[in-house]
């Protein structure tokens, strides 16, 4: 059984159900299913040249290239074979599309307006046999922080394939190294890494020793070895088209490799299941309230009311931890930015006047600051992590013991909840274990749709699902939190480059042997300041949002079972039988257990 | 020390009656093969050494935690223990009692010691600055003062931070790890625990789970900050004690050190009390004159449980020679077949144990391979972009480098300990399924036997159990981010030498990149001898863990052969024993458990 025949099987089941919800997350699945798509990001310093890439794989000048830097937002090319040219829209943050005209297009690329959260770029057919490639093209590493931001969230993380360009001339510079030091804790989960070393001369070839040079470096800070691509230089005053026809090939092979495709075929297999499982809760309350008594309704209740109250508990335990790591962080981040500046400080006293101011500032600005950077983070994010991890334990038991503690009750009141108790756990299980199919799939939208993120269906796996059967609760934030961390890493680093380029900018002129020590104390202030407070109040703000992440997670789990009994469902008038109610689930169960079973074929 | 009266007289006659030792001898049987005594030496010496047992308390914690300063609030009148900002302690002091406070002993490595009188002269051998890297090669010093606290025989030891250890003096720091009875461990609220405090007191977690653990406050922290911060630290000490898999409890206690240490130098008692020394005081005091009464009590139930070993064992035999010879020698068969039982099993866990060290063994060895092939690679990366940026040579080259390859390190220690410990722990988890024999003839498992017995006397129990490897990992650990004497310089030496002054401006860019591609090159062969040098002394440690447990595993098996072999002699004896003899024999057991219980004090 192949996935599109088991949506047909699945099709009249769900629509017998009658949810609206379940439908559309019915929906959305089919056209996931019929129309297969792989994601592959650019990534580079500005005026790396990726702009000129994507003209050239569509064959005409589409975006704008110049030597300034252009690209102040997201461009994604999406194949559409709906519309017979290529078309842009502006994707807005209402989850809207615009239709774009071709000087608005040049407008929303460059400067993108307030509501625009990235521009599209309908594609009727993909060249290469690049079919179902989702590319986005981002803006340079050294451009807005906004971007970088949802590019470091959502696009790495998310993506089948990586580009990185790099232009031959530069070489791979400091905020490259640290792009690619961040890429680099992704690359195990299946994330392929392409370098493009673009803009070489013609007669360049692989063991020329700048390219050696960028791709040794390279590959020290991926730990592993990774395909590489020489894109030659176009000269000349007219349009240019670099054919990087290796490349796209190998995106190809890649994105259409028989791996991949059973990789995502047996996710999407998983949201089948789960899915139907979901269907069947609505109908199993149904059930369960046709066949219990009132005073048995009564009992329920009490127990009900029990739960609610560890929830009170839990969401008090979680307001708790937060409101102690809002004090504490800041805290953290001050103490560190006076260290980081007692340190610099003692170093650019020590050095001499005389002779040295050169070598002083190359070291702060290459060694001394970085270094000092990444230990004061560390410690930050090494706190958050014990802390983090401290109260995910105690959710842990916390809910873990209400929720075995509700069963028993349960059971002890009678054997007609077993079914629709067990349900729900395994239900609440894979939504805790692997992300929610409906938040994963609203998330990043449907075809023509105005998707608002974009996701990789291999990574959203569920293949864990066969495990966590009869398991107990157990949160999977720690994802959540490695990422947390992994950004607030990023950040950080990313904000000490600006602070350094302050600082260099700041002592540039100043050659004075007398006044140059004091100049520079006072630019390191005034960097670290700067890295103090945007670190900082990234680190606030995603702590709210981590907070909230728990409140909804904590609650969606206790309210599966609190509204296990949710009179709203239950519609003493209908006309449904017990034994018509009976038959749908086990017809339900029946095709879980067939889909289960069945290999998936692509 | 005085023992109760029963007991006293109990532990005369034990010292002095030949005939109590001669039983004891006989029935308990040979020498231990750890401790290589007799179960009567072994009471012996402990009865001697507690006349003159030392309490040693070391101070530890990283750099500039405020150990000395502690020290000097705790215990004396004046700063007599060097204090900085920075790390200034490089040798380890030792405080004990003394009426005679002004004089100061210096201990040599490789000469006799030296007794100085100025108390102004003690940082020519402390302090880092006078004595950088403990060049003058002082293996300790030795401090007296008349202070309470010190009576009952407790010895403070300052000892230099984790992370100064020069290789000179790590050896002398692990011994008072090894042997300290309990220890004062100073972290502070900001920064919380850090990385490597983390993998120290992993490391060796085994040996501070007797740790009190003081967080030091500073003036300018508020009540708030210094909560949250403990709150932190007892967080992490949580984690790590769950790494070690072990239930110790933890608490941390603030402590003011700075006010503590004025309160102490002008004699102000409010300040020592707002400072929370006063209080840690009290507790010291009770905690170490509670130390020697237990002390005192574990010699008294190391008697009586050798006193209850030895009646067991005789009337067991008793019981059996009442049998007769014949019904005698099958009972004895019987329990040979027991004890062969129990032996194989033991041997299948001695498999296990070995399978394990195999596999785990070229695990880790992979595992490091690993880490140091990343570390490496990092290191690489992060010289390339340094050079990049035009640190091309000169001081500044030399500095970055031996940072980046501390930090290195310290990531991939930290993995080292990790897996080492894990290593220890399943160890741990199989050694305890070994069945060991009590004297009186019964099995248990090593776990029970560990459980139930309030104390643990060393002869059952084979050396596997104690597993060295948390404190060679420490040893390490502070090698490695310790001032780098050896292998780490050498390196930066060549690079360092190799190059001029800096070149700086515009119109010599050409030159300026060739440059940087010389120092790349020229690093080369540095970072590859570091790394390679990090991995063998890190392989080295694990192959030393592991033979010392096989070594250990062989002991155990050594122990089993010869209970096997005199479970044969005995049986053989009472086979051909002729009746006469047997007679006498019973007789002669009959008798001396007689005069065994008739003995005072027994309970």
């Amino acid at each position: 059984m192949n996935l599109q025949h088991s949506m047909e099987k699945i099709k009249p089941i769900i629509s017998k159900v009658g949810s609206e919800e379940i439908q559309s997350t019915f929906n959305l699945l089919k056209e996931r299913i019929d129309y297969p798509e792989s994601f592959v990001t650019l990534l580079g310093e500005t005026s790396s040249g990726k702009s000129s890439l994507v003209n050239g794989l569509l064959g005409q000048p589409v975006l704008h290239v110049s030597s300034k830097p252009t690209t102040g937002t997201v461009v994604e090319l999406y194949e559409y074979d709906v519309e017979t040219n290529i078309t842009p829209y502006a994707l807005l943050k209402n989850a809207k599309l615009r239709r774009l005209s071709p000087e608005a297009f040049l407008q929303e690329t460059i400067q993108p307006s307030e509501d625009v959260m990235r521009v599209r770029l309908n594609i009727p057919k993909m060249p290469h046999g690049l079919q179902g490639m989702r590319l986005f093209d981002t803006p340079g590493y050294g451009s807005i922080h906004k971007e970088h931001e949802e590019v470091l969230k959502e696009f790495i993380p998310n993506s089948d394939v990586i580009i990185y360009v790099v232009n031959y001339r530069v070489g791979i510079g400091e905020n490259d190294a640290e792009f690619l030091q961040f890429i680099e804790r992704f690359l195990e989960d299946d994330i392929n890494f392409f370098l493009v070393i673009n803009r070489a001369p013609s007669h360049v070839i692989a063991n020329d020793v700048r390219i050696k040079e960028i791709v040794n470096l390279a590959q020290n800070l991926l730990h592993s070895d990774i395909k590489y691509f020489i894109v030659p230089s176009i000269y000349g005053d007219g349009i240019k088209l670099p054919k990087a026809n290796d490349l796209w090939s190998a995106v190809r092979d890649e994105v259409q490799s028989d791996q991949r495709k059973k990789h995502v075929g047996e996710v999407l297999k998983g949201y089948q299941i789960q899915l139907l499982q979901q269907a069947c809760i609505p109908l199993q309350k149904q059930l369960t309230l046709m066949k219990i008594s009132d005073e048995e309704i009564a009992l329920l209740q009490q127990t009900i009311k029990e739960l609610s109250e560890k929830k009170v508990k839990a969401n008090a335990l979680i307001n708790q931890t937060f409101e102690r790591l809002n004090r504490q962080v800041p805290q953290l981040f001050n103490k560190a930015k006076e260290n980081m500046d007692n340190f610099i400080t003692d170093e650019i006293m020590e050095s001499n006047k005389w002779t040295s101011s050169q070598e002083c500032v190359g070291l702060i600005q290459a060694h001394l600051l970085p270094r000092q950077e990444r230990i004061q983070r560390e410690s930050i994010t090494d706190f958050l992590e014990v802390e983090l991890n401290q109260l995910n334990r105690q959710l842990e038991e916390l809910v873990n013991e209400a929720i075995i503690d509700f069963q028993t009750k349960i059971e002890s009141i009678g054997s007609q909840f077993d079914s629709i108790v067990g349900n729900i756990t395994k239900h609440v299980l894979q939504k805790t274990t692997d992300g929610a199919l409906k938040t994963f799939l609203s998330t990043y939208g449907g075809r023509g749709g105005a998707g608002a993120g974009v996701a990789n269906l291999a990574k959203k796996s569920l293949k864990k699902v066969g495990e966590v059967f009869g398991k107990k609760f157990s949160r999977n934030t720690h994802n959540g939190l490695a990422s947390f961390l992994k950004r607030i890493g990023a950040t950080s680093t990313r904000n000490i480059t600006i602070a350094v380029s302050i600082i260099i900018e700041g002592v540039f002129y100043v050659i004075e042997a007398n006044i140059w020590q004091g100049r520079l104390i006072k630019e390191v202030k005034k960097g670290t300041n700067q890295w103090v407070q945007n670190t900082s109040s990234f680190v606030i703000e995603d702590l709210k949002k981590l907070k909230q992440i728990n409140y909804e997670n904590m609650n969606d789990y206790f309210d599966s079972f609190i509204n296990i009994i949710n009179t709203e469902d239950y519609n003493p008038e209908s006309e449904v039988q017990i034994n018509e109610l009976e038959k749908h689930i086990s017809e339900i169960e029946a095709l879980i257990l067939d889909i289960k079973n069945g290999c998936v074929v692509v | 020390m005085v023992l109760t009266k029963g007991c006293y007289k109990m532990t005369l006659s034990l010292l002095n009656e030949q005939r109590t030792i001669d039983i004891f001898n006989r029935v308990l049987g040979k020498k231990d093969l750890v401790t290589n005594l007799s179960y009567i030496e072994t009471l012996q010496h402990k009865m001697k050494n507690s006349n003159h047992a030392e309490f040693y308390v070391p101070v530890l914690g990283i750099q500039g935690t405020g150990k000395s300063s502690f020290l000097n609030a705790l215990l004396m009148d004046d700063l007599i223990l060097p204090v900085d900002a920075d790390e200034t302690t490089c040798v380890p002091v030792e405080i004990r009692y003394g009426k005679n406070c002004s004089s100061f002993i210096i201990n040599f490595d490789d000469k006799a010691p030296v007794s100085i009188t100025n108390a102004k002269d003690l940082e020519q051998y402390i302090h880092n600055t006078y004595n950088p890297g403990n060049e003058k090669k002082v293996s300790f010093i030795q401090v007296f003062k008349d202070h309470p606290l010190l009576q009952n025989g407790v010895v403070f030891v300052d000892l230099p931070g984790v992370g100064s250890l020069t290789a000179s003096n790590i050896e002398t720091t692990l011994k008072y790890i090894e042997k300290l009875s309990a220890a004062i461990f100073m972290l502070r609220t900001v920064p919380p625990i850090t990385r490597l405090e983390a993998s120290f007191i992993k490391s060796v977690w085994s040996k501070l789970s007797k740790a009190w653990f003081i967080q030091n406050q500073w003036n300018e922290e508020s009540l708030s900050e210094i909560e949250d911060g403990k709150e932190h630290n007892i967080h992490v000490l949580e984690k790590i004690r769950d790494a070690n898999q072990t239930n110790d409890s933890i608490s941390v206690r603030v402590i003011n050190v700075y006010e503590a240490l004025n309160g102490q130098l002008h004699n102000n008692d409010q300040m020592k009390v707002n400072s929370g020394l006063t209080d840690f005081v009290q507790f010291l005091q009770s905690a170490t004159s509670s130390w020697s009464e237990m002390l005192k009590d574990e010699i008294v139930q190391l008697q009586d449980q050798a006193y209850k070993d030895v009646i067991d064992v005789l009337q067991n035999e008793i019981r059996l020679y009442e049998k007769g010879p014949e019904e005698h020698y099958e009972q004895l068969r019987i329990e040979e077949e027991k004890l062969n039982d129990v032996i194989d099993k033991n041997n299948r866990v001695l498999r296990s144990i070995e399978d394990l060290l195999t596999i785990k063994q070229s695990e880790v060895h992979h595992q490091i391979r690993n880490e140091v092939k990343r570390g490496k690679e990092n290191l690489r990366a992060d010289m390339q972009l340094i050079v990049k940026s035009n640190v091309v040579d000169g001081e500044g080259l030399t500095r970055a480098f031996k940072e980046c390859q501390q930090d290195v390190s310290t990531t991939i220690v930290d993995v080292f300990v990790n897996s080492l410990i894990n290593l220890k722990i399943d160890l741990e988890q199989l050694s305890n399924q070994l069945q060991i024999r009590s004297p009186n003839g019964s099995f248990s498992s090593f776990e029970d036997f560990s459980k139930t017995s309030s104390f643990k006397f060393e002869k059952a129990l084979p050396n596997v159990l104690s597993l060295g490897g948390g404190l060679g990992a420490a040893a390490l650990l502070g090698f490695l981010v310790s001032n780098p004497a050896g292998w780490m310089t050498a390196g930066i030496l060549v690079v360092g030498g190799l190059f001029g002054s800096f070149l700086g401006s515009k119109t010599k860019q050409v030159t300026q990149e060739t440059r940087q591609r010389n120092t790349l090159t020229q690093l080369d062969q540095p970072i590859g001898d570091f790394a390679k040098k990090l991995e063998q002394s890190l392989l080295k440690q694990v192959d030393d863990f592991v033979s010392s447990v096989r070594k250990g595993a062989q002991e155990v098996k050594k122990e089993q052969d010869a209970l096997q072999e005199a479970e044969y002699d005995k049986q053989r004896a009472i086979r051909f024993v002729e009746i006469e003899e047997y007679n006498k024999q019973l007789l002669q057991l009959q008798d001396d458990l007689t005069y065994i219980q008739s003995l005072e004090g027994i309970k």
